[in-house]
């Protein structure tokens, strides 16, 4: 059986056309949720761009607010104690109070200039994330009285200095916590790379973390940072005491396709 | 043998000689479209020889079929990210190659021209080219259109199985068989395949990413 030519020729004009019609609406369709990726990647742009900023004047506070611990428990001791020297001074004292008052004004100034080099808020961009990070864990030990231990898996190197920012900001605010309310006596830091993850562990044997201090801002801020970095935040209960603190980033082929 | 048809032979032979070039650099997905590429220069020298014999160029056309679609859909495969679009390209895989092989053995007609093979294969590369459009959209990554090589085969495919699916699987079974009658659509064809090469030639210059435009996001 033959059929009309014409309605043959009509359904094959139909099914061309309709071909035609479908390109030119995926075009459309595609063009327009390009528009939308481009403008959605922006926003995350701005907002990475933000995050980064912030960290920036945290690290700067932070280091403010270590600089003011300082100067208040070491410098203005000393000095206090020189002054009363001072004041106490008498001509049978006068070599003792000399040696005492030189060696008190001695360690000020070693004080101070131990200061001036933490004041250095560039120490990050100039020495790197390793060298930063040691730097951080020697001066919160210091601060608190603590012993720690760092092991580097693998080379902090070729990643970009926006995302070394942000994770030198999470690893800053999980030793402050250490220092704050841990009570800690030891703290343990490793950094690892497992397939296209940069792990980094914070971990202590203090007292353990509250429930009230899981739901504060300091962690909060640091879970959004990583989760804008396509990362991970764990935070752990240790047995038989003590925390740890998981941080978790894909390497960096993986968010320069998102920011960079 | 006529100017148009020389002309084709022409872009055909361009084509095949572009991705003979370009082969070392290109993926696994366009190294298999070179190879369709070959195949179809030769099948088409074959049926373009003065002296060819009708039965000669139908076996051509018999053994062209399932090894040409198997690897378009063999394409579909290794482009499909999604483990169920994979597991349906590789049902295809098996559909077409059976229908290309089988049809002829079961209808003894081996002398045919192989159009119900041919139109069936084309309504399968058809799916998959639709379904490819959807995993494009899906994607979340958008890059320009016009520096995508998937893109620019997928259209190609689409277009031209869609038309050689209504020339062999609908005008010439349900309106006429006699030669001639379709004139016409021939030519129509004929001009298509002659665009259908040089596109998929471009689509492996930019496969090859020696020459591709930037992938930036132009919007």
């Amino acid at each position: 059986m033959k059929f009309d030519t014409e309605l043959v020729m009509l359904l094959g004009v139909l099914l061309i056309g309709g071909i035609v019609i479908f390109i030119v609406a995926f075009v459309l369709k595609y063009r327009r949720s390009q528009i939308e990726f481009v403008h959605e990647r922006e926003l995350l742009q701005r907002k990475f761009n933000e995050d980064v900023l912030q960290a920036r004047i945290e690290i700067s506070e932070q280091t403010l607010k270590r600089v003011s611990m300082e100067i208040h428990d070491n410098v203005c001791q000393s000095l206090t104690v020189a002054r009363i020297q001072m004041n106490l001074l008498s001509p049978e004292n006068l070599e003792e109070m000399k040696r005492s008052g030189s060696e008190l004004i001695g360690r000020s100034l070693n004080d101070l200039r131990n200061i001036a080099h933490s004041m250095n808020g560039n120490f990050l961009n100039e020495n790197g994330f390793k060298e930063a990070i040691e730097r951080e864990l020697k001066l919160v030990c210091m601060a608190g009285d603590m012993q720690y231990h760092s092991t580097w898996k693998s080379d902090m190197s070729n990643h970009f200095k926006e995302i070394e920012v942000i994770l030198f900001r999470c690893v800053q605010e999980a030793l402050n916590n250490c220092l704050k309310h841990s009570k800690a006596t030891k703290i343990l830091f490793s950094y690892r790379e497992l397939n296209d993850i940069l792990v980094l562990e914070v971990s202590d044997n203090g007292i353990g973390i509250s429930n009230e201090s899981i739901t504060g801002l300091g962690l909060k801020n640091m879970r959004d940072r990583l989760e804008l970095l396509k990362g991970e935040f764990i935070l752990e209960k240790l047995e038989p005491t003590g925390t740890k603190m998981v941080l978790k980033v894909p390497k960096n082929e993986m968010i320069k396709k998102e920011f960079l | 043998m006529d100017t148009d048809v020389s002309v084709y032979l022409i872009f055909l032979s361009i084509s095949g000689l572009i991705s003979l070039a370009l082969f070392r650099y290109l993926t696994i997905e366009w190294k298999l479209l070179s190879v369709i590429i070959w195949l179809t220069i030769s099948v088409e020298l074959i049926s373009h020889l003065p002296s060819r014999q009708h039965e000669v160029y139908s076996i051509a056309y018999n053994l062209y079929t399932p090894i040409t679609f198997g690897l378009y859909i063999w394409i579909y495969h290794s482009l499909f990210q999604s483990r169920s679009l994979k597991l349906v390209t590789s049902l295809m895989f098996l559909l077409a190659v059976a229908a290309g092989l089988f049809a002829p053995i079961l209808t003894n007609s081996f002398q045919k021209f192989p159009s119900l093979s041919i139109a069936f294969c084309s309504l399968l590369v058809c799916s998959c080219s639709l379904l490819y459009y959807f995993q494009m959209l899906q994607s979340r990554v958008k890059e320009s259109l016009s520096s995508l090589p998937t893109f620019w085969f997928n259209t190609a495919v689409l277009l031209y199985w869609g038309v050689f699916f209504y020339r062999h699987g609908l005008y010439q079974t349900i309106v006429s068989e006699s030669p001639g009658s379709t004139i016409w659509l021939d030519d129509l064809h004929l001009w298509l395949s002659l665009i259908y090469y040089a596109v998929l030639a471009y689509v492996v210059v930019l496969g090859s990413g020696r020459f591709s435009p930037s992938n930036k996001i132009h919007v």
